[in-house]
């Protein structure tokens, strides 16, 4: 493997000037970025384990030190309520299956096998690399689940538990069913067509070799390998048919078990009774066929299944009871009505509650999407799932679970999702005429052909049927649609399902949420405004990135990159919701608001007249009693937003802002990017409205989003995206899931679904072109099998290959 | 020629059998991971014994 000598040689990152620290790895020094890679490591030498670096294909994942929020995380998976809902007990083993972040190649499953194998009290484990999942048995009086996870994080790897998406198991379940299925349907077919093959090559013409007694044996070997592909590989066609048709509508598999059936007895007719032609081989590679197709489609679903489970992490939600004056962890969903709990800064608040004591400031995004933190006092209420950012706060649970705020969006999004307009496919509306040409076709020939010469009938109707066999036709949007997933899986989009690309091609209107759909929903520098006496701006940035390392308040994180984290600070003091100061070099730094700031120094008249239009946040700062600079936040625009919404409007797309946000920036951000309409300060029930007015004026509308609050509007939308670093119950009510946050994705997304439109038209063509050149033949009565079966299986071939061609759409 | 006739049969039955070892093989999940186990045969099992403490069974 590659590997300049600039680049950490685990992570393969590009390392900073003055970070020099290596790990000697097989009797070789190498460099490494970062304290997180190089103590990664470490680990992975001292463990013997360094076949690793030998053997991987990819580099691994930045190391990076566990917070100490994380492993809190970590141990509340020992609480027995919390462990129970995902471990397996089984006498002195318990059983769990988690998610691995960073799992790319066998050498990662072989590290992680490795590692844990050597721990005291694992009895099994396995790394599953392509559903990155890693399955344990233990010895749980030996070992804790929590010392598992860690030891994981020590050689860089992330796992958690995960609530598998309702969708996998049904998925799973079904995926081996198919595989099942397609494999005997496959080896029955083989050979079918062997004796098929031998009579082909006898033909009667050719004063044949064969008597007419073997020729009888291979049909009866041909029926009896039949019997399988019929009743026991074809079973899904049947059933979905039948539920279809109870429904009162039709589906492709109609006719394709039409097909199927009243082919099969035909020619198991013209067995026993020895008369006419048998189709079996035919019959059986349509069937075999149209399985793989459906094995490919069902494999590609479950992947995304898994994948889509795989982001909805089980961080389990615990909550300190104040009793009597102690304090015991429990899980949050024992909480009872008036119980006092302790909510310490950086901790999820555990129910919907008044506070009692303490004041502070919560991040409320996961109901309101804004990132900007609330202040909260005594008497003030606080809610679920939000976070406390800065002080220890007491709060009495005064809401039953079931009427929290976060579950009342929940009930709503389930709601919504069951409302979800059906959009029928192409497929779906074509295969109606399908079944009708069928069997009108089929009827009209063994009638005429009864009046003329009744013997014929039957077996010509037969040829009809063969002939008409919707293989081609049926693979035609399955086959487009799994490419076009995978493809779409390439750009960065998980498709939960294949006809969600059919659905993208008729968009008219489409929703934006704005913080951290539009917007990344962080904050970053805008621009720095300078004093007259002030030192440089880098100067400056670094100071305040110091600083603000100290704060736990959202905007800290823009300074992040400023690299100010190990600069030697002393004396630090923090005024909640003001700002904070510290000694650094002798000298007194403030950084804070205008109002905190003015408490310590004089801010002059050129920093405050200055205003821009767009912006959340100004912060200042002060050197000793002196005003130095202003500096201005924002949550930055995605750069791909702008192109997205152009694009869009290129196409005659509708759009619409939905946003919780109430302030000038929602306009600033609408009237930046151009978008048509814009709608503020919405709840999750205003957006679900406004969705369902549009919805009602016959428009297909798409929604995009990332937050809880976003949830319902995505079940309920023709065709919902979510951020892939949005909420889980976003992600998991989302139709298709982008996984970098890559907006620019969407549209080449948009691209392929033309692209798929018009491949399955072209597909289409082929298809109904070889039913319908066959079909004159088979009426005539000159259809022999192997004419038929060559046909169907070229066309097939056609269809599947100019398929597989959206898999280099660019 | 004839002894097509009892080929066949004997044919069926490997058939049969082959059908039974794949439907087991599935069930097993032993076509679960098939990007992983094709590059396993690459990692030693024991080289690591001189530096490391035995792994305890």
């Amino acid at each position: 493997m590659s590997n300049t000598l600039n680049d950490c040689y685990h992570c393969g990152e590009n390392i900073p000037a003055d970070f020099a620290q290596s790990v000697i790895i097989d009797n070789q020094e190498q460099p490494m970025c970062c304290i997180g890679c190089a103590s990664v490591a470490q680990t992975i030498v001292d463990n013997g384990l360094t076949g690793y670096y030998r053997h991987r294909t990819d580099k691994g994942a930045k190391g990076s030190e566990l917070v100490p929020e994380e492993l809190r995380t970590l141990q509340s998976y020992d609480l027995t309520e919390i462990e129970q809902e995902f471990t397996v007990e089984n006498g002195e083993l318990k059983e769990v299956i988690l998610t691995v972040e960073n799992v790319t190649c066998a050498a990662c499953a072989w590290l992680i096998e490795r590692k844990l194998g050597a721990m005291k009290g694992i009895a099994q484990s396995n790394v599953n690399t392509s559903s990155a999942r890693l399955s344990i048995k233990w010895q749980h009086d030996q070992l804790k689940l929590s010392d598992i996870l860690l030891a994981l994080a020590e050689i860089g790897y992330k796992a958690y538990p995960f609530k598998a998406d309702v969708a996998e198991e049904n998925e799973v379940a079904s995926a081996k069913a198919y595989l099942r299925r397609v494999t005997i349907a496959g080896l029955a077919t083989m050979q079918i067509m062997m004796f098929a093959m031998a009579t082909y090559v006898d033909m009667p013409g050719d004063g044949g070799t064969l008597t007419d007694g073997f020729s009888d044996y291979f049909r009866y070997v041909s029926l009896l390998f039949a019997l399988p592909v019929v009743f026991y590989s074809s079973l899904p066609f049947y059933k979905n048919a039948f539920s279809a048709l109870l429904a009162k509508r039709l589906n492709m598999d109609v006719p394709v078990s039409v097909a199927i059936l009243l082919s099969f007895f035909a020619s198991a007719y013209a067995t026993l009774t020895d008369q006419g032609e048998v189709y079996f081989e035919s019959i059986c590679m349509f069937a075999f066929f149209l399985l793989l197709g459906r094995h490919l489609e069902q494999s590609a679903k479950r992947k995304a299944a898994q994948s889509s489970s795989n982001l909805l992490k089980l961080i389990p939600s615990t909550a300190t009871l104040i009793e009597d004056g102690e304090f015991t962890s429990i899980p949050a969903k024992t909480l009872k009505l008036g119980q006092r709990v302790l909510v310490k800064p950086g901790e999820v608040i555990p129910c919907d509650g008044i506070i009692v004591q303490g004041a502070t400031h919560c991040n409320e995004s996961v109901l309101t999407g804004e990132q900007l933190p609330v202040a909260k006092a005594v008497n003030d209420w606080v809610f679920a799932s939000t976070i406390n950012n800065d002080q220890s706060i007491e709060v009495i649970v005064k809401e039953e679970r079931g009427q929290q705020l976060i579950t009342k969006i929940i009930d709503l999004q389930e709601k919504a999702a069951n409302d979800k307009p059906k959009l029928a496919t192409i497929a779906d509306r074509l295969s109606q005429y399908v079944v009708i040409g069928i069997l009108l076709l089929a009827a009209a020939t063994y009638l005429g052909w009864y009046f003329v010469e009744p013997s014929h009938a039957l077996w010509y109707s037969l040829a009809v049927l063969v002939a008409t066999c919707p293989c081609a036709l049926s693979l035609a949007t399955p086959s487009a649609y799994t490419a076009a997933t995978t493809k779409m899986q390439q750009f960065g989009l998980l498709a939960k399902q294949g006809k969600t690309l059919d659905t993208l091609t008729q968009i008219d209107h489409i929703c934006f949420d704005k913080t951290g759909t539009l917007t990344t929903g962080l904050f970053s520098v805008d621009k720095v405004i300078l004093a007259d006496n002030a030192p440089d701006e880098s100067e400056i940035l670094t100071l305040v990135s110091a600083l603000e390392s100290h704060s736990s308040h959202p905007i800290a994180k823009a300074f992040d990159r400023f690299g100010g984290a190990n600069a030697k600070l002393t004396d630090v003091n923090t005024q909640q919701g003001g700002g904070l100061n510290a000694l650094a070099n002798n000298k007194r730094i403030y950084v804070g608001s205008q109002t905190y700031i003015s408490q310590y120094a004089s801010i002059s008249g050129e920093l405050t007249a200055h205003q821009s239009d767009n912006h959340c946040v100004v912060i200042f700062v002060a050197v000793n009693a002196q005003c130095v600079a202003k500096i201005e936040l924002s949550d930055k625009i995605r750069p791909e937003s702008a192109q997205l919404i152009k694009d869009l409007h290129a196409q005659a797309i509708e759009t619409t802002m939905l946003t919780g946000d109430n302030s000038d920036n929602a306009n600033f951000v609408a009237k930046h990017l151009g978008l048509t309409h814009v709608k503020q300060g919405q709840s999750p029930q205003n957006k679900l409205d406004y969705l369902k007015t549009v919805q009602d004026d016959n428009k297909v509308v798409a929604m995009f989003g990332d937050g809880v609050n976003d949830a319902p509007v995505l079940s309920q939308a023709h065709l919902s995206f979510a951020m892939g670093t949005g909420a889980d119950i976003a992600k998991s009510s989302a139709d298709i899931v982008i996984l970098h946050d890559d907006l620019a994705a969407v549209v080449k997304a948009i691209n392929l679904a033309k692209q798929t439109k018009r491949i399955i038209k072209q597909n289409f063509f082929w298809a109904l072109g070889y039913n319908l050149t066959a079909v004159p033949f088979a009426v005539a009565g000159y259809l022999p099998p192997y004419v038929a079966a060559i046909g169907m299986s070229l066309s097939s071939i056609i269809v599947v290959v100019n398929s597989l061609r959206l898999l280099k759409v660019k | 020629m004839n002894i097509i006739l009892l080929l066949i049969p004997v044919a069926i039955g490997v058939i049969i059998v082959a059908g039974f070892i794949f439907v087991w093989a599935v069930k097993t999940d032993q076509f679960e991971d098939l990007d992983r186990q094709g590059s396993n045969i690459l990692f030693d099992d024991d080289e690591v014994k001189s530096t490391q403490d035995k792994p305890p069974q």
